[in-house]
């Protein structure tokens, strides 16, 4: 508008010079000195008019300037001979300028030019496999996001999920939504939804665009790879702020004393995964299969093989100190009974697990509570050590079984502002808690895939993995010993009341070694 | 029994749809009807408690839904 009005001044206050000098009326001088004024409104106007600055300096000046001079020559033949030819040319000129000019300059904006809000982007070519990004609003939760998407039958994901200091910049806001092919035509409707739905600041065609960064947005550390070439390294958080470099030049000149067991009891794993393999000691073909995914996930998390070139590593550099095996107690659901888990981990143990990790929970039921509490003691006394997830009901873990039995270390999740995750149980009332990273946790998933998954289950493994590491170069460690070593070790973090200590895997060993 | 109260996607382990009732407790389905999966949905919902109380979701308790009625759209 301001670019519209500034250049019907410019024009305006030229003529009206012009007509008042050449008949010699008053106020030309006055007219004359407007000229000015209206020519800064028009570059103003030109300055913020949204098109690209080649647009405005090499189409839109140069024709503004031919149409201003035309109009100038023609109005001074007007002055002194024909009005009737001045007219008809000053009104092709203008129609020229504001309606076929402007109708070209809009179609170069639309078509050329890149803007963050744009919903009028026809020419995109999309990217097949997530064909839109997505800023959600702060307001809205994933949670919410992710309900919504299911509403539409599209599916979401984090944009950039290896970001390991979000607090740093609004990209974890940023999801690539996945519009099933037979619908990507219709990803315009799509992205119109989310907004009208208020979910989305905005939304980006996932091709042509280019994210529009925050100015102040300080450059990202990268994520280190500590000297692996597992290609998801850089993609494991956790690793960063659990100092596993620490860990890892420990474990180069250590020789364990045995190859510790970690038992995942849970939905089954996946034993054939490329990932695994290497690391998993089978007890029962039965339980080598993974319907759900989440066993599989989990045993990733505690022994995936390191510096294979494959996937992800974990803290195991090699497989001189923790193998993992499955014991399956939950169905295709990811259900199951406490009778089932009790069971599994009554086999577990007696197939020589050291660490039984227990990614699974539910409501303490009074039934039930001493029999977890008689296998616990059971476990302690064939020296395996129980750890199990909080729960994810954002509730006091005192009511959540097992994590809340006598003996078993609990483990709750922090988020990658090493913030409680909101999800998480407190674990501050318990006997044995702890933290570990539980958001967006990239691990092993069947069919050789890796998938980001979130919740205590996720948490759990990392520790499980650290007390594997513990038992292997200490067979007698007991829970009770261990759990003060990691309690004793481990990192202050915002919400420590209700998570427990964030646990620092390299200072737990050191500090074992300097035990013995 | 019946369950009234508003439902809701957890992005958690693999994902699951609950119910948050009116006193805040929470209710897991098992089988979520393609009706219900819509966040917000204020529903009223017969089910069945599943014995199965332990599981990867560690959330709420594991309902059936037997039959249900929508008292709200989202």
């Amino acid at each position: 508008m301001l670019y519209t009005i500034g250049f019907l001044a410019v024009l305006g206050s030229a003529l009206g010079w012009l007509f008042l000098k050449t008949y010699q009326l008053p106020f030309a001088n006055w007219i004359g000195r407007s000229f000015w004024i209206s020519l800064l409104i028009y570059l103003l106007g030109l300055y913020f008019e949204e098109a690209a600055l080649l647009v405005k300096l090499f189409l839109m000046l140069p024709l503004d300037v031919a149409v201003f001079i035309s109009l100038l020559l023609l109005f001074n033949r007007y002055v002194t001979k024909s009005k009737i030819w001045f007219t008809v040319v000053a009104a092709i000129l203008l129609a020229v300028k504001f309606f076929f000019f402007d109708l070209a300059s809009d179609w170069f904006k639309q078509n050329l030019s890149t803007t963050k809000d744009g919903n009028t982007w026809s020419s995109v070519s999309l990217a097949d496999d997530g064909e839109l990004l997505i800023d959600l609003n702060t307001q809205f939760s994933q949670q919410e996001l992710f309900a919504f998407c299911k509403k539409l039958d599209v599916s979401c994901r984090l944009a950039f999920p290896n970001i390991a200091r979000p607090e740093n910049t609004s990209l974890d806001e940023f999801y690539v939504i996945d519009i099933p092919q037979k619908r990507s035509k219709d990803w315009e409707k799509i992205a119109k939804e989310f907004q009208s739905a208020g979910l989305i600041d905005a939304f980006e065609a996932n091709e042509l665009m280019q994210l529009d960064l925050p100015a102040a947005a300080p450059t990202r550390k990268t994520q280190p790879d500590f000297g692996l070439n597992d290609p998801y390294v850089p993609q494991l958080w956790g690793f960063e702020v659990m100092q596993v470099q620490e860990l890892f030049d420990l474990l180069r000149n250590i020789q364990p004393r045995k190859v510790a067991t970690i038992a995942i009891v849970d939905t089954g794993v996946e034993s054939k995964h490329e990932d695994l393999q290497a690391n998993f000691h089978s007890i029962n073909a039965d339980y080598d299969t993974d319907p759900v995914g989440h066993g599989t996930h989990c045993a990733g998390i505690a022994a995936a093989v390191s510096n294979n070139g494959k996937g992800i590593a974990s803290f195991s550099l090699n497989n001189r100190f923790v193998r993992v095996t499955s014991v399956r107690v939950l169905n295709r659901f990811g259900g199951g009974t406490q009778k089932d888990v009790i069971n599994g981990i009554i086999e577990a143990v007696d197939k020589g697990a050291d660490v039984i990790s227990l990614s699974l929970g539910g409501p303490s039921l009074d039934s039930y509570q001493q029999a977890y509490e008689e296998v616990v003691k059971y476990a302690s006394q064939k020296g395996a050590i129980v750890v199990a997830a909080a729960g994810n009901a954002d509730e006091d873990a005192a009511t959540f079984a097992p994590a809340n039995v006598k003996g078993v270390i609990a483990v709750a999740a922090v988020d990658e502002n090493l913030r409680k995750a909101s999800f998480s149980n407190r674990v501050g009332s318990l006997d044995m808690p702890i933290a570990a990273p539980g958001v967006n946790i990239c691990s092993t998933f069947p069919n050789n895939e890796y998938r980001f998954l979130s919740g205590t289950s996720m948490a759990t493994p990392y520790v499980a993995a650290l007390l594997g590491i513990m038992k292997a170069i200490r067979p007698t460690l007991t829970a009770a010993q261990a759990y003060q070593l990691l309690q004793q070790t481990a990192a202050d973090v915002p919400d420590a009341q209700q998570t427990g200590r964030l646990i620092q895997p390299g200072k737990a060993v050191a500090a074992l070694l300097a035990w013995q | 029994m019946t369950v009234t109260g508003r439902v809701t996607y957890q992005a958690i382990a693999t994902g699951f749809w609950g119910i948050v009732d009116e006193q805040g407790k929470k209710w897991r389905m098992v089988n979520p009807p393609s009706a219900l999966c819509k966040e917000g949905l204020h529903i009223s919902a017969e089910v069945r408690v599943l014995e199965e109380v332990v599981s990867i979701f560690m959330w709420g308790l594991p309902v059936e839904i037997l039959s249900f009625r929508i008292l709200e759209k989202y």
